[in-house]
Order: C-alpha cells, then sequence, then structure tokens
C-alpha cells in the first residue's frame, strides 16, 4: 500500500499517539487493537500493527486436561518416592551414627582397660629389678622423712611468742597483791569494829 | 479442595492459560510445559484456595511470572546463537513475499522484543496490553503508582516499536 495516499482516522491517529505516551484507556486501546487488525496497514504503521495485534484477544485454545491430571500425579508419586528415599536415607544414616558412636565407646573404654591390665614387662626378672627399684626410692624418701621429724620436747619455742606470756603472768601476780591489800584492810575494818565496843562499854 | 473441585473451579481455566502462554511464549512445548508448571503449583497449594479471593487472578499472576523466567531461558539460549538468528531473520524477510501480511511473523516480533525489556517493563506491558488491566490494578499488584506505570508502559511500547523498526 502506498505510504502517501494512506491517511489515518483522527481518532485513531490521536489514539495512537496517546498510546505511546501510556494514556489511553482500555476502551481507547480495544479500539485501535480492532481497527488494526481489521484495516490494510501501509508499511510505516506495520510495528505498530505488530504491537497492536500481540495485545488482540487470543484464540480460544483447548488443552487436554487429562494430561495436566496424568503430571499432576506422576509429580504426587515422585514426591512421595522423594519423601520416602529421604525419610529411609536419614534413618540408615542415623543408625549408622548410634552403631559407629557405640563401636568408638566400646573401643575406647577397652583400649584403657586394656591400658590399665597390661604387663609392663615380659620378662618378670625385669619387672622384678624395676618393683626393687621402685620400692628401695620409697624406702629412701621415707627415712629421710623419719630423721626430719623431731621430738615434741626438743620444740624450741621462740621467745617473742614467749614473751606476751610472761607478761600476763606478772600481771596476774600484781592482781594477787591487790587480793592480799584487800583482805588486810577488811581485818582492820574488824579491829576498828572491835574498839569502838570496848568504848561503849567503858563509857558504861 | 479435592479432585473434582479442583477440575470444577481450577481446570476449567487451562486453555486460557494455554493460550496466554502460548502468545507470550510463541511455542507450543514450552506454552505446554508452563501451564503444566502453573497446574502442579495451584495443586500444592490447593488447601490455601479458601484464603484467596479471585483464583483466576491468582493463577493468572502465577502464569505471567512462570512465562517470564521462560522468557528469560530463551533469550540466554538464543543469545548463545546470536549468529544464527541473525541470519534466519534475514533470510526469513527475503524468501518470504507475504512476510509483512504474517500476524505470526509479527507477533513473533514483538515477543522477541519484549524479551529484551527489563523485567519491570515486560510485566506491565503484558498487564496493560495483553491483560488489560487497568492501572489501578496494576499499582496495586506491582506496588507502583499509576503515573509510575505509565512512565513505564510508554517506555516499553515506545521501545518495542524501536525494536521492530530496527528489524525491518
Amino acid at each position: 500500500m502506498n505510504n502517501e495516499e494512506y491517511i489515518l482516522p483522527d481518532n485513531i491517529k490521536c489514539f495512537l499517539s496517546k498510546y505511546y505516551d501510556g494514556s489511553t484507556s482500555i476502551e481507547e486501546e480495544k479500539l485501535l487493537k480492532k481497527y488494526f487488525v481489521e484495516h490494510q496497514i501501509p508499511e510505516f504503521l506495520l510495528a505498530d500493527q505488530a504491537i497492536l495485534s500481540f495485545g488482540a484477544p487470543e484464540e480460544v485454545n483447548l488443552y487436554p486436561n487429562n494430561e495436566l491430571w496424568d503430571k499432576i500425579k506422576q509429580n504426587e508419586l515422585k514426591q512421595a518416592k522423594f519423601r520416602k528415599t529421604i525419610r529411609l536415607v536419614s534413618s540408615i544414616a542415623a543408625s549408622l551414627m548410634i552403631v559407629l558412636s557405640l563401636g568408638i565407646g566400646y573401643y575406647i573404654t577397652s583400649v584403657k582397660q586394656n591400658e590399665l591390665a597390661a604387663d609392663t614387662y615380659s620378662n618378670p626378672e625385669e619387672a622384678y629389678k624395676a618393683v626393687q627399684k621402685y620400692l628401695g626410692f620409697a624406702s629412701n624418701k621415707l627415712s629421710y622423712a623419719y630423721t626430719e621429724i623431731k621430738p615434741i620436747e626438743k620444740l624450741v619455742i621462740p621467745s617473742e611468742a614467749i614473751k606476751s606470756f610472761s607478761d600476763m603472768d606478772k600481771n596476774f601476780e600484781r592482781l594477787k597483791d591487790f587480793e592480799k591489800l584487800n583482805s588486810s584492810t577488811q581485818e582492820l575494818k574488824r579491829f576498828s569494829i572491835l574498839n569502838d565496843i570496848i568504848r561503849v562499854d567503858d563509857n558504861n | 479442595m479435592n479432585e473434582q473441585e479442583f477440575s470444577q473451579k481450577v481446570m476449567v481455566y487451562s486453555g486460557k492459560f494455554y493460550g496466554y502462554s502460548y502468545k507470550i511464549l510463541g511455542d507450543r512445548e514450552e506454552a505446554r510445559d508452563a501451564v503444566q508448571d502453573l497446574y502442579l503449583k495451584l495443586w500444592s497449594l490447593r488447601h490455601n484456595f479458601s484464603t484467596i479471593n479471585n483464583i483466576e487472578a491468582f493463577a493468572t499472576t502465577i502464569i505471567r511470572n512462570l512465562c517470564i523466567d521462560r522468557l528469560k531461558k530463551i533469550k540466554n539460549i538464543n543469545l548463545q546463537s546470536d549468529f544464527y538468528n541473525e541470519h534466519r531473520l534475514s533470510n526469513d524477510k527475503i524468501n518470504d513475499d507475504n512476510y509483512e501480511d504474517d500476524i505470526q511473523a509479527k507477533v513473533d516480533l514483538v515477543r522477541e522484543a519484549i524479551n529484551k525489556l527489563p523485567e519491570i517493563q515486560q510485566k506491565v506491558f503484558i498487564m496493560r496490553d495483553f491483560e488489560e488491566k487497568e492501572f489501578e490494578e496494576i499499582s496495586l499488584e506491582l506496588s507502583l503508582t499509576p503515573e509510575n506505570l505509565r512512565v513505564i508502559l510508554s517506555r516499553a511500547r515506545k521501545r518495542i516499536r524501536e525494536i521492530i523498526e530496527s528489524t525491518k
């Protein structure tokens, strides 16, 4: 079609300009699509026709729903299998872990027991010598300890520690002197009472 | 939801979604796979349908995202074989006398152009020009203001036009 001969209707021209500005309404866009699908369009408007024919209402399509159901069932089976496999694998892994940890625990304890119970010397003479050596060492240390221990009588108490005790003794002795003084004054008092009685008798 | 309810309420849209994905993806096998993926997802979510107001709108959002994901994969494959595609397109143009009148070829061109857009522009263009949604509805779904949407849509449409023009 000759480009020069073709004149777009005014409303379509206006809608097309608005369409590229994003300001057309849905109804205006429907009119545009209808126009571009139903009319012979010149070459200079082919790009516009392409865009507007993309948005034109699509044909009614049929989709086999049985196929969809088959897919859904297959997927469900696959997922169930996957879940089952995961459960199986995890249970196997868990039981393996338990067996392994039990095994390791048993191995460690048995090794320790063997270490404790095992003979370190295969030759009894060597063992005897080793025991003798250790016993000798122990007795040597014991005798050294006995010689170092001193009898309690020989214990030397430092003079500074005793000094305080001697001060206390002195004070106690002073207190005894005071007690003596006290008893003598009481005796004096008794004498004075007797004197008073005698004086009274004399006066009578 | 049991199988019967699922068939009555969800399976009825399979043809619509197949047409939708075929138009966006341009490949019957890809569209079939997208629809299968959609229904596997919907079946796995069937126990939550009571919380969804509009199952058709919910499914449309899923199929749109599935199609955009598949478009990305196709784009990557096409990038790897760009040389082949360039030759194929130019040969098609030379050999096919009715190229300009072929609507399918035009739709293919638009699809290739959409493939080159940023994801947000792809979504907005598909939701407006293909799903014919109002700006308010799109803005709610994409959390964008209507003004912002108009700008994105305008850029997308102009860019698609440029790409188609450049392939002539």
